[in-house]
């Protein structure tokens, strides 16, 4: 009997403060926790933004100057920013056409046969700089593109550099 | 009591702890879930990615494998699968014709599949449309000599240089001599300056100024000029002068084939098959006529000193469109060949037709055309013009192209064959090819040189005493080289053969120069560069600035010669296969990229 009564007697006041404390510690590890998970996340999205801009446009102009057989001294802005490249090439059936690449508004797009066709990289990111420069060999020639990306998420800014050097197949 | 309610209360306290960790517990799971899918989609976009272009590198492996193999002349099948860094590679190579093979790479990463075409070309398709053609130095036909023809062919002659027989010499087919050339003096032969046609608006058309020094018609040009890239086959034309410049017609044209032009500068000849007749003293133009490409164009050397005092080179964009003309500092390098003399046959057998300027004492059992006759079985028909004069089949630049192909070989560095050095030499057969020999070539007595590719001898060559040439069997139905700087001396029954599969020739050249029958240095039997003897068979034999001698019942396949001889029952006998000959440097050499591109 006397225990029961002791049982429900309450919380004493250290008991309150352990409890409270107690709370409040694991509520801010809790809180900070999610905040920086969706730190995290919006860095990761940033990322990946920048990473299927960078790797779509990769792709395509790697392809695009792989097959060309001359690039377009005149009608491309070569070495500085923001170049343009204009490439001669063949379609699938032998048939000589041309494929350019410039910035406009933010987004690198792509014209074939002089009707361009929208952008390639994504509303998402920013084209901070498009540099073209052109190799010439004694047997074949070369074109270094020079890419700077930039995407912004919330508080989260990145920018990264690509390069890359394809040679012209179309010039053997 | 008091212990059962002492541990109730320790429990309850414990189910509070519990619920807050797993609170903890499902957030933390949902925000790692939530954070592991766009990171596994990632990952697996990546890795495909990198799969598909380590399938793109390996196919690409497949095709530099397979192309190396063939241009070094190693062993590969039709087919080949190479493993490399857990992926595989199928190669599959094939013939598209004689001259083109194509390879397809279909690389496989991690069932990511690419493919890569590769087109490769070789050889020399060259012209050996007659049993015997002859520069200006003539044929020369005597005691019972003949051109024959086999196999349905008829052995046709075509000289650019009278054809003069005696004692029965017999043409199976026909004979025609072209109008004779002389180089005329006006022209200009310094090259120190480049100037490139057709790489950049408006250097597209080039044309240099001349004034000829007798009146005549100009049946040929040569210019000094290289390729740089593909080009295609230009247009050069002979323009009247129009104030200075080129006036906007022309007088004569003809195409330059591009293949004819080498890599580096070399006299490129263009006959005009109706050619402009010139008057002494007038000015005139040599418009080369080209498109514009700025990485398959020609390079027309010049000399900026302006040595040349006739003339003047200039460019524009199109010649046949009005606007002036740009002048160039300097002349542009040409030679005139002016047709000064007049073709003739005499005493001759001819099976077909004749064609020359004159023909005298032959018996034609086809038509007789010609100016001026006399002596022959049938008076002249004179309704056709003089025929034109006819280039060599083979080019300087493509023998210059073989010469290469052999120097990327071994090198002998030595004579050849009978005391020769070793690797080259023996009582047996020996194979060589591609390869280059710094001194002369010997076989003799028995021995058989194996040709596994184009062969160049910088010294002599000499085969007697049953000595054998022969392609190697790769070959194929193509033909092989065998080139000389110095004469080639064959008899006693030397042998030629191609590989054994029909329309296979071996093509024997020398370059020797000067060597004209007449008394000079270093030349094989009677001056000549080649000499051809004694029961000799087999062979295409080509030498485009000496006398090719042949007598002795030798027995050719086809004959090109600066000057021809033949005498003491000497046949050529041509075969239909020798004008679809495919030459090239072999299976050792000479294959050259024409596409290389990615395919579905």
């Amino acid at each position: 009997m006397n225990s029961s009564i002791f049982s429900r007697r309450g919380f004493s006041l250290i008991e309150m403060v352990v409890y409270i404390a107690l709370l409040a510690i694991l509520t801010v590890l809790a809180v900070n926790m999610t905040l920086s998970m969706t730190r995290a996340f919006a860095d990761l999205r940033v990322s990946r933004d920048l990473n299927s801009s960078a790797t779509a446009l990769f792709e395509r102009i790697t392809r695009d100057i792989r097959g060309a057989y001359d690039v377009d001294a005149a009608g491309s802005v070569l070495g500085t920013n923001p170049g343009e490249l204009l490439l001669n090439t063949k379609d699938a059936g032998g048939t000589n056409m041309t494929v350019e690449y410039f910035v406009s508004s933010g987004a690198v797009h792509i014209k074939e046969n002089g009707l361009d066709l929208g952008p390639i990289t994504s509303a998402s990111t920013q084209t901070g700089s498009f540099v073209v420069r052109e190799i010439i060999g004694a047997n074949s020639k070369a074109v270094k593109v020079e890419v700077t990306l930039s995407a912004t998420r919330g508080d989260i800014t990145k920018q990264r550099n690509f390069y890359t050097t394809v040679v012209l197949r179309g010039t053997y | 009591m008091f212990m059962n309610i002492n541990q109730h209360k320790q429990k309850n306290k414990g189910a509070a702890m519990t619920l807050a960790v797993m609170f903890f517990l499902l957030i933390s799971l949902a925000i790692v879930l939530g954070s592991v899918g766009p990171v596994v989609r990632d990952y697996k976009n990546a890795r495909d990615l990198i799969s598909a272009k380590e399938s793109y590198f390996t196919a690409e492996s497949g095709i530099e494998d397979a192309m190396y193999r063939i241009k070094k002349g190693k062993q590969i099948g039709g087919t080949v699968v190479l493993a490399l860094n857990g992926g595989t590679t199928n190669v599959a190579i094939s013939n598209v014709s004689s001259t083109e093979k194509q390879i397809i790479a279909s690389g496989n990463v991690l069932s990511n599949n690419r493919n890569v075409q590769l087109n490769l070309t070789t050889g020399v398709g060259a012209d050996f449309a007659y049993g015997a053609q002859v520069g200006e130095g003539g044929l020369v036909m005597a005691n019972g000599s003949s051109v024959q023809g086999t196999g349905g062919a008829v052995g046709n002659v075509y000289s650019n240089g009278p054809i003069i027989g005696s004692n029965s010499a017999a043409i199976t087919g026909s004979a025609t001599v072209a109008t004779g050339l002389d180089l005329d003096t006006q022209g200009s032969e310094v090259c120190n300056t480049d100037q490139f046609v057709g790489k950049t608006s408006p250097q597209i058309d080039f044309a240099q100024k001349f004034s000829p020094s007798s009146s005549l018609p100009l049946s040929r040009v040569s210019l000094y000029i290289k390729k740089v890239g593909a080009p295609s086959s230009p247009t050069i034309r002979i323009v009247a002068d129009n104030a200075g410049s080129p006036a906007t017609s022309a007088l004569a044209s003809a195409t330059l084939y591009a293949a004819d032009a080498g890599t580096s500068y070399s006299w490129v000849d263009v006959s005009f098959s109706s050619p402009a007749n010139l008057v002494a003293g007038q000015y005139y133009w040599i418009v080369f006529d080209t498109g514009t490409n700025s990485s398959n164009y020609f390079s027309w050397c010049s000399d900026s000193n302006n040595g040349y005092g006739n003339g003047v080179g200039k460019y524009k964009s199109s010649w046949s469109t009005s606007g002036s003309w740009t002048q160039i500092t300097g002349d542009l390098g040409f030679r005139n060949y002016l047709g000064a003399g007049n073709g003739s046959i005499d005493s001759v057998t001819i099976g077909g037709n004749a064609y020359a300027h004159s023909i005298t004492d032959s018996t034609i059992t086809g038509t007789a055309y010609c100016q001026s006759g006399s002596g022959n079985n049938k008076a002249c028909d004179t309704s056709q013009a003089d025929p034109p004069v006819m280039n060599m089949p083979i080019s300087d630049a493509t023998i210059a192209g073989w010469k290469a192909d052999a120097a990327a070989g071994t090198i002998y560095n030595g004579n050849c064959g009978d005391s020769g050095v070793a690797g080259c030499s023996g009582s047996g057969t020996i194979s060589i090819g591609p390869a280059k020999i710094t001194g002369n070539l010997t076989i003799t007595n028995g021995r058989v040189l194996n040709l596994t590719g184009v062969v160049h001898v910088a010294g002599d060559i000499n085969i007697s005493n049953n000595g054998t040439v022969r392609c190697d069997v790769s070959f194929g139905s193509d033909s092989c080289v065998l080139i000389a700087d110095g004469y080639i001396d064959a008899s006693n029954n030397a042998i030629f053969s191609g590989s054994g599969q029909s329309g296979s020739y071996i093509l024997a050249v020398s370059t020797k120069e000067g060597c004209n029958g007449v008394s000079a240095s270093g030349c094989a039997s009677g001056y000549s560069g080649i000499n051809l003897g004694n029961n000799l068979t087999g062979a295409v034999f080509y030498t485009s600035a000496s006398m090719i001698n042949i007598s002795n019942n030798a027995a050719i396949k086809a004959v090109v010669g600066y000057k021809l001889n033949l005498s003491n029952n000497a046949v050529v006998t041509y075969e239909q296969g020798v004008a679809n000959a495919n030459f090239s440097s072999g299976p050792g050499g000479g294959w050259n990229v024409k596409s290389w591109k990615e395919v579905q």
